[in-house]
């Protein structure tokens, strides 16, 4: 199944690119996905995550790393956290869709949080604007669906 | 409270100018000073008023809504009527710059290409981290964000935060008994439409009582209230007090 190093069992995990990363089991079994494949055996040496490119894995690595220290307090846990998710936008959502394909509940929340932050409050031609996202109502279907959330803008978009 | 000039400023219309959320209504309240006030006020007011009438216009192409627009030129149309020539046509000149700059920002928007996707079950989840607002919001996104914004439980549970338990200052009977009665409907297992249902319970609320101004009860400050969320997000910005205790200002005169 996993190389064996001394005494720390190591896995190996292969993005998206081919690269391919070595980390302590431990660490690498917070993702639940990858629990899965070790728990129902059908990861061999190598453990492909065809999802996950290394830009992303690094990133994912690094705070997997940090969460397995049992030894850091709540307070630095959370600081470590919110310091993790200021991160461009495109990253948090790269991190969002890979978290969320390997099944790492905190990673997922603490992302997700960040996403609703950002566009709390907003228009929704800021959020198009900031997320990239394509408008694919037809005109007439973006008046309708308007008018029916007018009653939320009321007062401050009355006319 | 202080002279005119003390009260217009702890209105804090520059500020609110560039949040997008707050544009129009800041729009529409320099409206209407400019109707009501400003030929009754000292001249350092008045330039005061006029700095924030262009402050306005300079904002105007970051904000990209069609209320923006039309909030600008409904500032443009009393700037008019109530400026000095001098002022009119400088005010007029910042309006027709943002415009175009507007018009330039619009067509580079539609340039950009779309960068993701995110699948529904992770908009659920970050939707369910947002005030009914941004949700209703998100609804005009597009067609994803739609269909996962619009998603039931994400209304029951918004329903719940804001009529389910509702703040003896503003709660009415009338809602306890609905929520009561919806809750009971969902136990018996009829299906309740949870949005329909709040937006009922809001603009019954909002046309009874609700004003889009709060007051802290300990020193006074006026402050923006954009939702019934305020609780929670504020951010105390006046010297007055460390911590606002933020109440709703109510239309009715017995309060």
């Amino acid at each position: 199944m996993a190389t064996t190093t001394t005494e720390t069992k190591m896995l190996t995990l292969c993005t998206s690119d081919k690269q391919q990363f070595q980390i302590e089991e431990t660490i690498a079994l917070q993702a639940v996905t990858i629990r899965n494949m070790v728990e129902d055996e059908c990861a061999s040496n190598v453990i492909p995550l065809p999802n996950v490119n290394s830009k992303i894995m690094i990133q994912i690595i690094e705070y997997l790393k940090k969460h397995v220290d049992s030894s850091v307090s709540k307070e630095d846990m959370e600081k470590f956290d919110s310091a993790f998710v200021e991160k461009k936008l495109s990253e948090i959502f790269d991190i969002i869709l890979a978290a969320n394909y390997l099944n790492i509940k905190n990673l997922l929340d603490i992302c997700c949080q960040r996403v609703a932050d950002v566009m709390k409050n907003k228009s929704p031609e800021w959020v198009r604007r900031t997320f990239n996202i394509v408008n694919d109502f037809t005109a007439e279907e973006e008046a309708k669906i308007r008018k029916e959330h007018e009653w939320a803008f009321e007062g401050v978009d009355e006319d | 409270m202080g002279g005119p000039l003390t009260r217009y400023r702890m209105l804090g219309l520059r500020e609110s100018l560039s949040e997008s959320d707050q544009y129009s209504i800041a729009c529409k309240q320099l409206c209407f000073i400019l109707r009501i006030a400003y030929s009754k006020v000292e001249k350092i007011l008045r330039s005061l008023i006029f700095q924030d009438i262009l402050t306005a216009f300079r904002l105007l192409p970051q904000m990209q809504t069609q209320a923006a627009v039309s909030a600008a030129k409904l500032l443009l149309q009393n700037a008019e009527a109530a400026l000095p020539i001098q002022m009119k046509v400088l005010a007029v000149m910042e309006f027709k710059h943002a415009m175009v700059a507007c018009k330039r920002r619009c067509e580079a928007r539609q340039e950009e290409e779309c960068l993701v996707q995110l699948p529904p079950d992770v908009l659920l989840h970050i939707f369910s981290l947002v005030d009914w607002r941004s949700l209703a919001s998100a609804a005009v996104v597009c067609r994803s964000w739609n269909t996962a914004s619009s998603d039931n439980s994400l209304w029951h549970l918004q329903y719940v935060a804001c009529f389910g338990n509702l703040d003896p200052r503003s709660g009415e009977r009338v809602e306890k008994e609905e929520f009561k009665r919806l809750e009971e409907d969902v136990a018996a297992g009829v299906c309740t439409d949870w949005k329909d249902a709040f937006k009922r319970a809001y603009t019954g609320l909002l046309f009874k009582r609700f004003t889009f101004r709060g007051y802290c009860s300990c020193c006074d400050a006026i402050v923006w209230l954009s939702n019934m969320t305020f609780y929670y997000s504020f951010e105390p910005c006046a010297p007055y007090c460390q911590e606002h205790e933020i109440k709703p200002l109510i239309n009715s005169a017995d309060c």
